[in-house]
């Protein structure tokens, strides 16, 4: 058992039972020290250690050694049996919003920060899943998106979670529902075109406006009077539906193109290639787009997988199917590649250190599919010298394992997240009532039936008391009706 | 001031523009593979070259055509050559009109900036349309726009690359009542503000036919900036302007006459370059077409996956009726596409039928191949076969509008894109071979037939038989004489000369593998089966296995593993006494298969009982025997015995048990147990005995044992190291029952329920029951007329099996017994015999008797001139009718094959010969020879 030799600084779980108690635990003063000794350390960057410490100072990580000094003054936690992981960063997400998408088509103007709802589940799933980074961005069903932002899956507000933001912005070759591939790629183009056109005129508007401002009358020919206006422009004189793609072509915000088929791909390089945004551009890919692979090999530019990790094709004419395994493909060709957990329940698809398992399993070497969920996802949001690996400098993001984290019965005991001690396993109200069903279960198997039965309907009530009475009560109704 | 800025501004947005659209075209095309092609027909569709080029060469380089000649041009020495006399190349067809790319959503009535390019997807292969010979198609934005998008073109390459030839390839504009009436455009002010409007829905035109061209004429005036207006941008309007001022065609696709004439009229007043697309209803206006020059791309409205709806009232209708395209005879430039809707994939088929309004068959090729090629702008690329073209080719079964042509192969830039389902010349695909003669059988003949073999079986014979759509076709022409394979009723061939003997329950088939050369040398030969037997035949019966002289392996090659059980009355002995050893033989199988039968019987009734539900509970029985393997002797048992005297202090007891073989005497030490594995071996001489036993003594000898049975069960002597050691021992048997030996075997005698058991096999009887069961025949070797007469009084008379005798030199002796009881004979390697003084061929004179005959080779590849043995037989007066039965149905139907060799019927085995002529006519050469319905190569 992990011991906390000191008192720890939170004592708030026991009280509530809902993620509002999980994020007041990160509301709290960091420890301004805390050596992590005497776990196996798989640091992702560098050489793994069996017996190790990492100490964290003020938020960042300052030594990681079998033989490092801890100050006198550090809060030690033993870590004897366990294994300590970066944090698991979740490369695209759009579930920290309320609803995925936007239905403006071309929508570059939004930002993901007056949508994000500190309050839900999903972050508390994230913290209790080893997911301390989300890049939290408007989902595929867009032209072009708004602007994304990085979070921590603590805190009680926007501003507490962030991590970064203006990260990306989201844009898609892929047609966005009801629209056609020439409607998709038309208004893409379209903005494009419309942006070139607005900056063309602005100098000209920039300059009249000026000597307006002097009632001064305009003595020069067009193109002079461009010149001196452009000068003359700053980033406040761009309009909302421009600004972001001015920001976006400068590089100031990265670009994720959705390529959500083979055929997407091509034009989502050429829409890069155009814009001059290539050198900062990721690729957001589908279930067939590996097909694409030579294309993207060429571009040197990370991508993001989505969360079918194999596909299996069809011979029209022989009727003979063929399965790939997607992530050995962009291993084989080195590109790097982020993986992305899956919205639903399949246990595959949830937890990124199991997608990593599977990756494993099907041939990818284990170093590769370590850095596929800690530090390729990093680097893609443009973070990879203070997130997904556990080095010196770094920001201490941390797992403790029970096991190691490509096992499958491992599980995260602790998270530390800046430093914070985010996330105690023995202190998770929901987990620990999941398993208190689970221990009862056990214990009624043993049990003759009719007690069986008793515990049974007395815990699905319990169940039924800590969801929505309201909802419960018309769903009732519905049932009846 | 204002006009100057937007024109300066427009024109660079356009160079922008122009810049970024142009970009994707520049996808460079990988270096297509080298090669040359000799096919019995290509038809070039260049007018450079013959319509028709028999016999003709195509020369492939870096996949495009370098040149195209007939029979006189010799193929270049530096490339490898593919042969296809049976097929017909002609080019890949050109789709000039499809709805592949479906209809954009897009509200904008003059929507020139969605591009048809943007929905092909170059990892879909579209292996319907590929296999239907389509190798370029245009891509049409759609048909429900007055300006719908701009066009593309796009080609079925190997590989995602180069699949799209042309992404802006023609400005693409409707006409008629389906681009009338665009919906309202309604745009959203993003953001809101006060100082922006909301702006009500916008209604665009045309409205009506009346207004289309006003609209198109404003849309471009606009566009280009003519009108003076200034405008919002619009990337339409780009993308018209740039159109419009591009040499890029305008395609003007319009349904009903009158808007083909406005498109005429139309272009009377541009200096645009275009053309029209248009279906049967424009037949009116087809003079006014054919007058104005312009090229037509004619949308075939032909249904032929199911019947077209009813006619009805509706002037559409009209549309339906491909004679219709007569009108269109006069237009110069006529390209044949589909109608929307209608697959693309029907296109060579509808095309055909074009025939029928009176179109030439040239015209129709044309019509979807250069035409298009040249409507469309790509004919320096594609369309024809002439040199500098891509070498884009289809190769064909026949004529390419021949109702049952099919598309066999498809090139594109020399790749191979498409092969028919496993067919070709390769793999075991259908095939159809047509000859002017084709012999079915004994008086049996098909006059220009044809043969349909599927998956190695022929599965049609007649006048004419089906033409799936993956059969090569092979034409023998009308002089050709097809026969099926012939047949070697005894060879070795495979065997390699190796003539040791083989067991009764060892087939031959287990030796046989992929095809060497000798078989290939056999196959060429016409020969496709052989019956496989040993270079010694054994007289307790030798399986003979019936093998096929080519095929991928021993699944292919073996017909039957046991096809005859061969037995041998010849040689030494009294040839009198050799059936009694058969009698004695052809019993012992008897009793083995009444053995069986009556295992079945039981079977049946317990299986009855058990449908019936009156099984009784029973356990099943178990018969427990004891069998001693000895009898009682005076050695064997278990004998106590005592040590004594030399070294030991004190005498050493234990105990042994001993066997007797013989004389032999085997024996183990059983109580002390010795540490390892103590051989003790003797003799026993009268009431002596003496041995030794075999024991690790570190290198100082072999202790030896002598004693004597003093009396019943009690032996004395000494045993020890000679000369070093010597100790005394007597042993007293304590038990004669020989218990190491004896045997208890319990054997349950039914099973589960009552269910009775099998007998157990005996591989070596196994082959008999076939025969005894009448399965199979008995081939026995036999020359000498006595021994025919036992043999037939033996096998035919008192066992009633089928036999076939082999060799049968005096048999002549027994003609008509051997015709009365049907049992043919293989004649031996040498077949004429001396009778007296005078000579016959014996295959003649037994035929004459009405008795069944077959030849063999009786050597490995010297089955090679198995067809000429028929030849001089017939030179010798056998009929030829029965000298090929002899050959082939008379083998097949004595070794009970006729079901798989031997005559060409449907479920038989595609096994064909092909001669030029008749195949004992000396002149007649062998032109093909197909085994498994796959031509076996020389």
């Amino acid at each position: 058992m992990t011991q906390l030799r000191r008192p720890p600084i939170v004592h708030f779980l026991a009280a509530a039972c809902t993620a509002a108690a999980l994020a007041v635990t990160a509301a709290a003063e960091p420890p301004a020290k805390v050596a992590l000794t005497g776990g196996r350390v798989i640091p992702v960057v560098g050489e793994e250690l069996a017996t190790g410490t990492v100490l964290i100072e003020h938020g960042r990580i300052t030594a990681i050694g079998t033989d490092v000094d801890i100050p006198y003054d550090a809060m030690e936690v033993d870590c004897t049996g366990k294994v300590l992981f970066p944090g698991m960063i979740h490369p695209h997400s759009f579930e920290g919003l309320d609803v995925p998408n936007e239905t403006l088509p071309v929508a570059p103007f939004l930002d993901v920060y007056d949508a994000i709802d500190p309050s839900r589940s999903f972050f508390e799933n994230c913290l209790r899943d080893g997911v301390t980074t989300v890049h939290v961005m408007q989902a595929n069903n867009t032209v072009i998106g708004g602007v994304s932002r990085l979070v921590r899956p603590i805190g009680l507000a926007v501003e507490e979670m962030t991590v970064a933001g203006d990260v990306a912005l989201k844009l898609s070759t892929s047609p966005r529902g009801g629209y056609d591939r020439m409607q998709q790629m038309a208004e893409l183009r379209e903005a494009f075109a419309e942006l070139d056109d607005y900056l063309e005129r602005l100098p000209e508007q920039k300059y009249e406006a000026y000597l307006a401002e002097r009632d001064e009358e305009i003595t020069v020919g067009p193109e002079e009077a461009r010149r001196r206006g452009a000068q003359l422009i700053t980033d406040a004189d761009y309009d909302d539906p421009h600004r972001n793609l001015v920001r976006l072509r400068r590089g100031d915000l990265g670009a994720w193109i959705h390529a959500g088929a083979a055929m997407d791909v091509g034009p989502a390089l050429q829409i890069a290639r155009d814009q001059d945004i290539l050198d900062h551009t990721v690729f957001v890919l589908g279930t067939t787009s590996f097909k694409a692979i030579r294309e993207l090999q060429g571009t040197g530019r990370p991508v993001v997988l989505g969360s079918t990790l194999t596909y299996r094709d069809r011979d029209e004419l022989t009727g003979e199917i063929e399965e790939t395994f997607i992530p050995l493909e962009f291993y084989k060709a080195r590109i790097p590649f982020s993986l992305v957990p899956g919205g639903g329940s399949a246990l595959s698809e949830r937890y990124l250190n199991y997608m990593a398992a599977v990756c494993v399993r099907n041939g990818i070497p284990r170093q590769a599919a370590l850095e596929a969920i800690t530090i390729n996802p990093a680097r893609a949001v443009g973070m990879g010298d203070d997130l997904g690996s556990l080095e010196p400098g770094k920001i201490a993001n941390v797992v403790i394992f029970s096991g190691d984290p490509l096992s499958f019965d491992s599980w995260v005991e602790h998270v530390f997240i800046d430093g914070i001690h985010a996330y105690d396993r023995t202190k998770d109200p929901r987990l620990a009532e999941l398993m208190k069903l689970e221990a009862d279960a056990e214990a009624d198997d043993a049990d003759d039936d009719e007690g069986d039965m008793a515990a049974d309907g007395d815990a699905s009530e319990d169940a039924a008391g800590a969801g929505d009475g309201d909802g419960d009560g018309a769903d009732r109704d519905g049932a009846d009706g | 001031m204002r006009i100057v800025r937007a024109l300066a501004r427009t024109v660079a947005l356009g160079a922008g523009l122009a810049a970024g659209l142009l970009g994707p075209v520049a996808t460079a095309t990988a270096d297509g593979p080298s090669f040359a092609v000799r096919a019995g027909r290509i038809m070039p569709v260049s007018p450079d070259h013959p319509w028709v080029i028999e016999d003709g060469l195509i020369v492939v380089r870096d996949g495009r055509i370098e040149r195209v000649g007939g029979a006189d041009m010799a193929p270049p020495s530096d490339l490898p050559l593919v042969s296809m006399p049976d097929a017909t190349i002609v080019p890949g067809f050109v789709a000039a009109s499809t709805s592949v790319a479906g209809q954009h959503g897009g509200v904008p009535s003059m929507g020139a900036a969605y591009r048809a390019a943007d929905t092909l997807d170059p990892y879909d292969d579209d292996p319907t349309l590929v296999a239907a010979g389509i190798t370029t198609m245009h891509l049409n934005p759609g048909w429900h726009r007055m300006v719908s998008g701009q066009g593309a073109i796009a080609r079925m390459t190997a590989g995602p690359d180069g699949r799209i030839m042309r992404e802006l390839a023609d400005l693409t504009i409707n006409l008629g009542p389906g681009a009338a009436n665009p919906p309202d455009v309604v745009e959203f002010t993003i953001p809101p503000s006060p100082d922006q409007e909301i702006n009500p829905a916008r209604p665009q035109r045309p409205a009506s036919r009346m207004t289309q061209f006003l609209a198109l004429k404003h849309a471009i005036a606009r566009a280009t900036g003519a009108s003076g207006e200034d405008t919002e941008f619009s990337v339409h309007d780009v993308a018209l302007r740039d159109a419009w001022r591009s040499t890029r065609p305008l395609r003007i696709q319009a349904q009903d006459a009158v808007d083909l004439a406005g498109a005429v009229s139309f272009f009377g007043q541009t200096d645009r370059r275009g053309y029209l697309v248009g279906g049967a209803d424009a037949a009116d206006v087809a003079p006014l077409i054919a007058d104005s020059g312009m090229p037509l791309v004619f949308t075939m409205d032909v249904a032929l996956r199911a019947p077209g709806g009813d006619v009805g009232e509706d002037r559409n209708a009209r549309g339906r009726m491909i004679d219709d395209l007569a009108h269109f005879r006069r237009v110069e430039h006529l390209a044949l596409a589909m109608a929307p809707g209608r697959s693309v994939a029907d296109l060579r088929l509808t095309a055909a039928m074009a025939q029928r309004s009176g179109l030439p068959a040239r015209r129709v090729l044309e019509a979807i191949t250069r035409v298009p090629a040249e409507i469309l702008g790509i004919d320096d690329e594609v369309g024809s076969l002439a040199p500098g073209r891509r070498a884009d080719m289809l190769v064909l079964t026949g004529d390419p509008l021949a109702t049952s042509t099919h598309v066999q192969r498809v090139y594109v830039d020399g790749h191979v894109v498409h092969r028919a389902a496993a067919g070709g010349d390769a793999g075991s695909g259908a095939m159809v071979v047509r000859a002017g003669t084709v012999w079915l059988g004994p008086g049996e003949w098909l006059r220009d037939g044809e043969v349909l073999i599927e998956d190695g079986v022929i599965v049609e014979v007649g006048r004419r038989v089906g033409r799936p759509p993956h059969a090569r076709v092979v034409d023998a022409g009308p002089d050709a004489f097809v026969t099926p394979g012939l047949i070697d009723a005894h060879g070795h061939l495979g065997l390699r000369g190796d003539r040791s003997g083989v067991g009764s329950n060892i087939s031959l088939a287990r030796l046989i593998g992929a095809p060497d050369r000798p078989e290939a040398r056999v196959a060429s030969a016409g020969v496709t089966s052989v019956m496989l037997a040993p270079y010694a035949l054994g007289s307790s019966g030798t399986q003979i296995a019936a093998i096929k002289t080519d095929g991928h392996g021993r699944a292919d090659r073996v017909v039957e593993t046991t096809a005859a059980i061969a037995f041998t009355v010849s040689g030494a002995g009294d040839p009198r006494s050799t059936p009694a050893q058969l009698r004695q033989r052809l019993n012992a199988g008897k009793q083995y298969v009444e053995q069986w039968a009556e295992y079945e019987k039981k079977l049946e009734e317990w299986k009855k009982k058990r449908a019936e539900g009156k099984l009784e509970e029973t356990k099943a029985e178990v018969e427990v025997t004891t069998e001693e393997t000895a009898e009682v002797d005076p050695i064997t048992g278990t004998w106590d015995a005592e040590l004594s005297g030399g070294p030991l202090p004190e005498p050493q007891r234990g105990r042994v048990a001993m066997k007797l073989d013989g004389e032999a005497i085997e024996a183990r030490l059983l109580d002390p147990v010795p540490p390892t594995e103590v051989r003790i071996t003797g003799t026993l001489k009268g009431k002596e005995i003496s041995g030794t036993i075999e024991l690790d003594t570190g290198g100082m000898g072999t202790p030896t044992f002598q004693g004597t049975i003093v009396e019943e069960d009690l032996i004395r002597g000494t045993a020890g190291l000679e000369g070093m050691v010597e100790v005394n021992f007597e042993m007293r048997r304590t038990d004669k029952a020989a218990v190491e030996f004896k045997v208890t075997r319990s054997r349950r005698t039914t099973g589960k329920g009552g269910r009775p058991l099998p007998p157990e096999v005996n591989e070596r009887l196994e082959p008999l029951r076939a025969l005894l069961e009448k399965r199979i025949p008995a081939l026995i070797e036999v020359s000498d007329r006595r021994a025919i007469e036992a043999v037939l009084d033996v096998f035919v008379k008192e066992f009633e099996l089928p036999i076939v005798l082999l060799g049968g030199q005096e048999a002549r002796a027994h003609a008509d017994r051997l015709r009365e009881s049907g049992v043919g004979v293989v004649l031996p390697p040498q077949v004429l015999r001396r009778d007296d003084l005078t000579w016959y061929h014996q295959g003649h004179d037994l035929d004459r008797h009405g008795v069944s005959i077959a030849f063999q080779s009786a050597t490995g590849d010297g089955a090679a001139t198995l067809r000429d043995v028929g030849t001089f037989a017939v030179a010798r007066g056998l009929s030829p009718e029965a000298a090929l039965a002899a050959l082939t149905t008379e083998p097949a139907r004595m070794f009970g094959l006729e079901d798989r060799i031997g005559s060409i019927a449907p479920g038989c085995d595609g096994d064909l010969v092909i001669f030029t002529g008749h195949p004992f006519e000396a002149a007649s050469a062998i032109e093909r020879v197909i085994i498994n319905g796959e031509e076996v190569r020389p």
